[in-house]
């Protein structure tokens, strides 16, 4: 038998060999996609050590649960980054501490370094996306970032992010909802 | 009971998971019987999405991926199942010939049963089609090319919604205004404002079914709307 090179298929293909307990197909979706899997997760709970078990726990719940991906309903790297970010926001919630205070901020929008993830057209493909939506949170105003990055990264509620600013509740409402529109609008047009 | 409006006014936050559970179960029942909502949040989920590639870029240490494949080694499927096929495969094969002719009219028999039930199923199904509602787009024209929207209308085609975004601001004697067109005939859908960032949603006035118009756009006409287009059209729907 023909031996399988991964590095050609697609992730949704991947993901059904791994459903098929394949673990070169694993290997393959771990070389993709690690990066923006660690960087999610270190970004919210700011621990080297933290950030790589959460990596662990990711791909390893892809290799357990594989078998109950749909991919009509998300991209595989959807799939990948929601649960970076449910277990990133767990951990904090278990810690039950925030040692960073409230300060959480988006990426920067300057360049930086791009690693190699996948093929060059892949990489640079990830790079342009990366960039378009930076560009387009570097859009919002300052005060509409702030309430999006604690929703977004320490998975606070309305309410959570209202006490935690000190702003009325339908303040933080109203800029949530903003930020979103205008994200979605910058981000359909492009 | 709370009106599109109010759902789609709660989209934002609710792929953020940001509502207070009680406003979560409230979204979650009202988005399961209406399709504009769920259209809404399917933009909303894709601009959700990308918020993860926000994040500085970083490397996890290079022995994370070896910690990987030494987690999932245990997990691996060993040879067992494959020698237990072979030998169910064996018995089966030397079992068969042993049944003779009983086996090939119970074939047959079996064959005979599929086909008359799958031939029934195939009925019950055709008779139960669903409900579906129809979904038009709008896209913007060379006046808004920024502007795109939605239609959502009834199966029965009697009732049907409106949502825009990205229309141009207006000055203040002016209003948009939908189109139903059907052959030469242009009907009023209504008239409608749009809010600061070109928003709009809302429930379009129709004479007749509007399954019956095979094309729709929007125009800016002046204040209170026009019995005819005075202005080009800044969406339609396309041929």
């Amino acid at each position: 038998m023909t031996p399988v090179n991964h590095s050609t298929l697609d992730d949704a293909a991947l993901i059904r060999l791994i459903a098929q307990k394949q673990p070169d197909a694993l290997s393959e979706l771990y070389d993709r996609y690690y990066g923006l899997v660690f960087s999610l997760a270190l970004h919210i709970v700011r621990e080297q050590a933290a950030a790589e078990e959460i990596t662990l726990d990711v791909f390893t719940k892809v290799w357990e649960k594989a078998v109950t991906y749909q991919a009509e309903q998300a991209k595989v790297s959807t799939w990948l980054t929601s649960i970076a970010r449910y277990q990133s926001i767990d951990v904090l919630r278990r810690q039950r501490v925030r040692p960073e205070g409230n300060s959480i901020s988006w990426g920067e929008v300057s360049p930086q370094a791009i690693p190699q993830v996948g093929n060059p057209e892949e990489t640079t493909e990830l790079a342009i996306r990366r960039e378009r939506v930076r560009a387009a949170v570097a859009q919002l105003p300052a005060e509409q970032k702030e309430v999006l990055a604690l929703a977004y990264f320490k998975g606070y509620t309305h309410r959570q992010v209202s006490e935690a600013l000190g702003q009325p509740l339908g303040t933080v409402k109203t800029r949530i909802q903003l930020a979103m529109k205008k994200l979605r609008r910058l981000l359909t047009d492009e | 009971m709370p009106s599109p409006e109010q759902i789609i006014e709660l989209l934002p936050a609710y792929v953020l998971d940001a509502l207070d559970e009680e406003e979560k179960q409230m979204v979650a029942e009202y988005l399961a019987a209406c399709q504009l909502c769920q259209a809404e949040l399917r933009t909303y989920q894709a601009t959700f999405e990308q918020l993860a590639l926000t994040v500085p870029e970083a490397t996890p240490s290079p022995a994370l991926k070896d910690r990987l494949m030494a987690r999932i080694q245990p997990t691996l499927p060993t040879t067992q199942p494959i020698q237990t096929r072979a030998s169910w495969r064996q018995s089966l094969a030397s079992f068969l010939p042993r049944l003779g002719p009983v086996w090939g009219i119970v074939s047959l028999v079996l064959i005979v049963f599929l086909i008359v039930s799958n031939l029934l199923l195939w009925q019950q199904f055709s008779q139960r089609a669903e409900p579906v509602m129809q979904v038009v787009n709008l896209v913007g024209t060379e006046q808004a090319p920024n502007a795109h929207g939605v239609i959502v209308i009834t199966d029965d085609g009697q009732r049907g919604r409106l949502v825009v975004e990205g229309l141009p601001p207006l000055g203040p004697q002016q209003q948009y205004q939908l189109w139903l067109v059907k052959d030469d005939q242009r009907d009023s859908g209504v008239v409608f404002p749009v809010t600061e960032d070109g928003f709009w949603s809302g429930t379009i006035e129709s004479p007749e079914p509007l399954t019956n118009y095979p094309h729709f756009d929007v125009s800016v006409e002046p204040e209170g709307g026009s019995t005819s287009p005075t202005g080009a059209p800044v969406l339609n729907s396309g041929s």
